[in-house]
């Protein structure tokens, strides 16, 4: 075999041996993909959407403090002189403290290439209170962009919410004193019911585990009154019923307001109000 | 002996000779550019990449697990700095095996008003520090490491606050 004839078959095995590496390049390149980095971007979509529905609660807990510091009394002696129980209505602007808590995240995750944008319009903080269906809510949404794992357009929707409804109140007399019964539920955002309100967490908004409380009280004369003995019955769904006795009067029909506070495990207050009538 | 002499022949032609040549080149050139795009496409290391995701989200997950617990809020009702800091480290001392290090430092976002325009932006001040260890080179040192970044909103009813705090964990595998 002379030596032009020997190149031949050296570069056939060649080329051969060529190609047949490229396959299994192309084979390998395929089946290692998964090996890449691992890219945390929905641990920073988790956090950034739980922190923003904390953050809204959190407003909504202390806004809701503030107003039943001082704000509800005052509202409430005009809603009584008025005779009116269709409740008041308070909205609060919260844009500084959701600016404060993008520009933190902002700096939390400088390589992420975070934009947050909150829809200005459809900021709401709203609190209905002094009525027989009485809420607190806040509302918001939240886009988020990570430019750098190239994910836009995640939208995270804020709701927290807590409501009262009375259902019936009724006024029995019993001997010398007359046994108020008292039917309300308490729920929170999308119907979810709250079933924290007891007999331990009665009248003790502080010092406590929990944030969970519940307290009422009724006038009487110029003197609102806040009973001592008072029978708390949980019935499921957020459902209660209290019951509680007042001394008789001394002449006609008994006639007062009663004021429910509840708050929630979150710190979020509502203040509702029904009109009591001996039957 | 036939087919030798005929591709004796053949090669006798130079232009044939040239293309196969040609074709030799053509296959180095093109395996030499799938060599070096394999290398750029795959990790120097696939399992140091794959031990670094899963410490990643071993410390999110951790990081979630202390803001979803009520655990939090307990500690930072306390106020006190030095006590966030050691009962942050008690917790991670549970929940992390032992031949993990790790290094946790909580910052507290603070408003700052930057003269002379009076632009209001946001710092963030160390607030405490956890770690089980006495250098922290060694986690820098170490091949698989894990970083995780929690932000946790807090506020407390009766004295007004609200802030947010931003937790920068660190984990790291070692042998111990």
């Amino acid at each position: 075999m002379n030596s032009k004839a020997q190149f031949i078959i050296v570069a056939a095995l060649l080329i051969g041996i060529m190609v047949t590496s490229l396959a299994v390049s192309i084979y390998l390149t395929a089946t290692q993909h998964q090996e890449f980095r691992y890219q945390a971007y929905k641990e920073i979509i988790i956090n950034i959407d739980k922190d923003f529905k904390r953050a809204l609660a959190r407003i909504l807990a202390l806004a809701t403090y503030e107003y039943g510091q001082n704000e509800v009394k005052d509202k409430l002696k005009e809603v009584l002189s008025k005779g009116d129980t269709n409740g008041y209505d308070i909205k609060a602007d919260f844009n500084e403290k959701l600016s404060y808590w993008c520009q933190t995240l902002i700096q939390s995750y400088p390589d992420a290439g975070l934009q947050l944008s909150l829809k200005d319009e459809e900021n709401l903080l709203e609190c209905l209170w002094l009525s027989s269906k009485s809420f607190s809510v806040i509302y918001s949404e939240l886009t988020v962009n990570l430019i750098s794992y190239g994910l836009y357009g995640f939208v995270s929707e804020g709701r927290i919410q807590l409501n009262v409804t009375i259902d019936r109140v009724s006024a029995k007399r019993k001997g010398n004193s007359i046994t108020i019964s008292l039917e309300f539920h308490v729920e929170r955002e999308y119907g979810e019911p709250v079933s924290s309100l007891s007999k331990d967490n009665y009248n003790k908004f502080t010092g406590q585990d929990t944030l969970a409380g519940w307290a009422i009280s009724y006038n009487q004369t110029e003197n609102w009154i806040q009973p001592e003995e008072v029978n708390i019955e949980y019935s499921a769904g957020g459902k209660y019923t209290i019951t509680f006795e007042v001394p008789k009067k001394p002449s006609g029909k008994l006639s007062f307001y009663l004021v429910l506070r509840v708050r929630d495990e979150r710190g979020i207050l509502v203040v509702a109000l029904a009109n009591v009538r001996e039957e | 002996m036939l087919l030798s002499s005929q591709f004796g022949g053949w090669l006798n032609n130079s232009k044939a000779l040239l293309r196969m040549i040609e074709a030799v080149l053509a296959a180095i050139i093109i395996l030499l550019a799938f060599t070096v795009s394999y290398h750029y496409a795959t990790p120097p290391n696939p399992f140091t990449i794959r031990a670094k995701g899963e410490l990643e989200k071993m410390a999110y997950n951790l990081l979630h697990r202390l803001a979803e617990e009520k655990a939090l809020d307990e500690i930072l009702e306390k106020n006190d700095a030095e006590l966030l800091g050691n009962e942050f480290a008690a917790a991670l001392r549970t929940l992390l095996p032992k031949n993990i290090v790790y290094n946790l430092t909580i910052y507290k976002a603070e408003i700052i008003t930057i003269t002379p325009h009076n632009v209001r932006s946001v710092g963030l001040v160390k607030l405490c520090n956890a770690a089980n260890i006495e250098d922290p080179d060694t986690i820098v040192r170490a091949s698989e490491v894990g970083k995780a970044v929690l932000t946790y909103t807090y506020s407390q009813l009766e004295r007004g606050e609200f802030y947010t705090l931003v937790l920068h964990l660190t984990i790291a595998r070692v042998e111990r």
